[in-house]
């Protein structure tokens, strides 16, 4: 549904990205994974044909992102990195705006209330995260076939996030393809089928997220009631084992995390905390 | 698309409003003084004057005492320009560069319309408001001044209208043009406001100073000769040449570049 070749993008002598390949399938939600200025925006702009690709090309469906713009704008539902709306216009105005100029709204009464927003306040009265709210509406409601999304849970509360999560989903069942860009693992994790990870522009590797996440490190930082025995958790997938203070254990666990939660269960534990790796770790483990 | 249209004319409304009715107000009170500068003897105080500085002052090409001399003094060789102009480019300016500015034109360039259609319905109503404001900016006051049985040549009139449609045009072309080229709102405004500037001074100094005359032809103020075209009742050639390829070359060049250029912040 969603294929780029070679797509390449320099402005001027800064690099966007750099022969980026990738193919996306209908009905699945693909994440670009990357950090800041690792080239997901412009990846995304590059889809929208917003800019022109200074190698390569990008296609979906069977239009041209740049050639055929119009025609790809037509099924895709879109939603920027850094929401701009006009800010004298209410919710319902842009609504209406954007109903007039694109045709089809029919998602705009339910997306409204689901994400418990009101359309009656002008853009320019919104909280950021309302503004995200709109931004979701304006890109979802006319039901497309493929969305473009460039970290669209910015701003939103965790209730929000969960339940546009629910509505990304219901739009797979419902046959929509998904592209959607975050610098944060586990939104990729939870939501996506497959992840690019993208670094300094270049594709570092296409994972399905089931693999993803065995592969990628963990931290588990736990305290104990008393000295446990260290040498239960010396396992083959736990490593840097540091005591920090007073029974307070650090270690980085990569893969299964079950055999060292069964060790765990033989000792008397207080506290207990995970923490995902950072991007830079993930990185770190595919360029190795 | 007739959204387009709305929306430009919902975003700008007031302006055009505010903007008409100081325009209609300017030329009410000009038809209401016209007959009191009738009866001072204008031509005798203006002899006391060096010619120089009459010169620099918009020349004196017309009687001040007759309708189109008094009208083109008072009013249409630099209050209206300045007016019209001055809105103008704000106009062109907030239709396109600030909307690259704002990011709103990366919203609106997503939904399913071409870039050609964006700015071509952008062009269009700016190029519908132009001419509005050149109709609104001269034709009440013909209409008033026949209210008040006032003689004046119709054609010279008419004539005067197609020229400073078309010198508003090229400003509104030129604008159009370096804003699409431009990200910042500052600088097509910079270099429009110092094209037009500079013209004026150069077409007032050539008129004043011999020494400057030969070079009048190089500011764009030498082709928007209103007292030529009011005694003359006719547009020059040149101001017809100058003007169309002002408005010919920045229309091109404002849908080519649109088309190509990346819109991103």
């Amino acid at each position: 549904m969603i294929s780029t070749s070679s797509l390449t993008k320099y402005y001027g002598k800064t690099r966007g990205v750099d022969g980026l390949g990738l193919k996306v399938e209908q009905a699945e939600i693909f994440g670009l994974l990357g950090p800041n200025g690792a080239g997901k925006t412009t990846t995304i702009r590059l889809l929208m044909g917003l800019i022109k690709p200074t190698k390569g090309s990008a296609k979906i469906d069977k239009f041209d992102c740049w050639a055929q713009s119009v025609e790809v704008k037509r099924i895709c539902g879109y939603i920027p990195g850094d929401v701009r709306l006009y800010q004298k216009y209410t919710g319902s105005q842009l609504i209406k705006l954007y109903r007039e100029v694109r045709g089809g709204a029919k998602l705009a009464d339910e997306l409204t209330q689901r994400l418990d927003y009101d359309p009656s306040k002008k853009v320019k009265s919104l909280s950021k995260g309302n503004r995200q709210k709109l931004a979701v509406i304006l890109a979802l409601m006319h039901k497309p076939d493929v969305l473009i999304l460039d970290e669209p849970t910015s701003g939103l509360d965790p209730l929000m996030q969960q339940e546009f999560y629910k509505i990304l989903k219901e739009f797979k069942e419902d046959g929509s393809t998904v592209l959607v860009s975050s610098h944060f693992l586990p939104e990729i994790e939870h939501i996506c089928d497959r992840v690019a990870i993208v670094k300094e522009g270049k594709l570092i590797v296409i994972e399905d997220v089931g693999e993803l996440g065995g592969k990628h490190v963990k931290h588990l930082e736990v305290t104990f009631e008393k000295k446990p025995n260290i040498k239960n958790y010396q396992l083959p997938q736990v490593t840097d084992i540091k005591e920090l203070i007073n029974n307070t254990y650090k270690m980085k666990v990569k893969g299964d995390i079950n055999p060292v939660l069964q060790a765990l269960c033989k000792d008397k534990v207080k506290d207990l905390s995970f923490e995902h790796a950072s991007l830079e770790e993930i990185f770190l483990e595919y360029y190795q | 698309m007739i959204a387009l249209t709305k929306k430009f004319f919902n975003d700008h409304k007031l302006g055009i409003i505010l903007t008409t009715i100081g325009l209609v107000f300017y030329q009410w009170t000009l038809v209401s003084l016209y007959p009191m500068m009738q009866k001072i003897d204008i031509e005798a105080l203006l002899k006391n004057y060096p010619k120089a500085f009459l010169a620099f002052f918009g020349g004196t090409e017309l009687s001040f005492t007759s309708l189109e001399g008094f009208f083109n003094t008072e009013y249409l060789s630099l209050m209206y320009m300045i007016i019209v102009a001055g809105y103008l480019i704000t106009l062109v300016t907030s239709e396109l560069t600030k909307e690259v500015e704002n990011g709103t034109l990366e919203s609106l360039l997503s939904l399913p319309v071409s870039r050609a259609t964006v700015l071509g319905y952008k062009y269009v109503n700016i190029t519908l408001l132009t001419a509005f404001f050149t109709i609104i900016g001269i034709v009440p006051f013909m209409l008033m001044s026949v209210a008040y049985d006032f003689s004046f040549s119709i054609k010279a009139f008419l004539m005067v209208t197609l020229l400073t449609f078309l010198f508003f045009m090229a400003i509104a072309a030129l604008t159009t043009a370096l804003s699409v080229f431009f990200n910042e709102r500052n600088k097509p405004t910079s270099i429009v406001l110092f094209i037009l500037g500079y013209g004026y001074i150069l077409n007032s100094l050539g008129q004043a100073f011999s020494k400057v005359k030969n070079y009048r032809f190089l500011g764009i103020f030498y082709y928007y000769s209103t007292a030529k075209t009011l005694g003359h009742k006719t547009i020059a050639t040149n101001s017809y040449v100058v003007f169309g390829t002002i408005i010919i070359v920045s229309t091109i060049f404002a849908f080519y570049w649109f088309n190509k250029r990346d819109f991103a912040n």
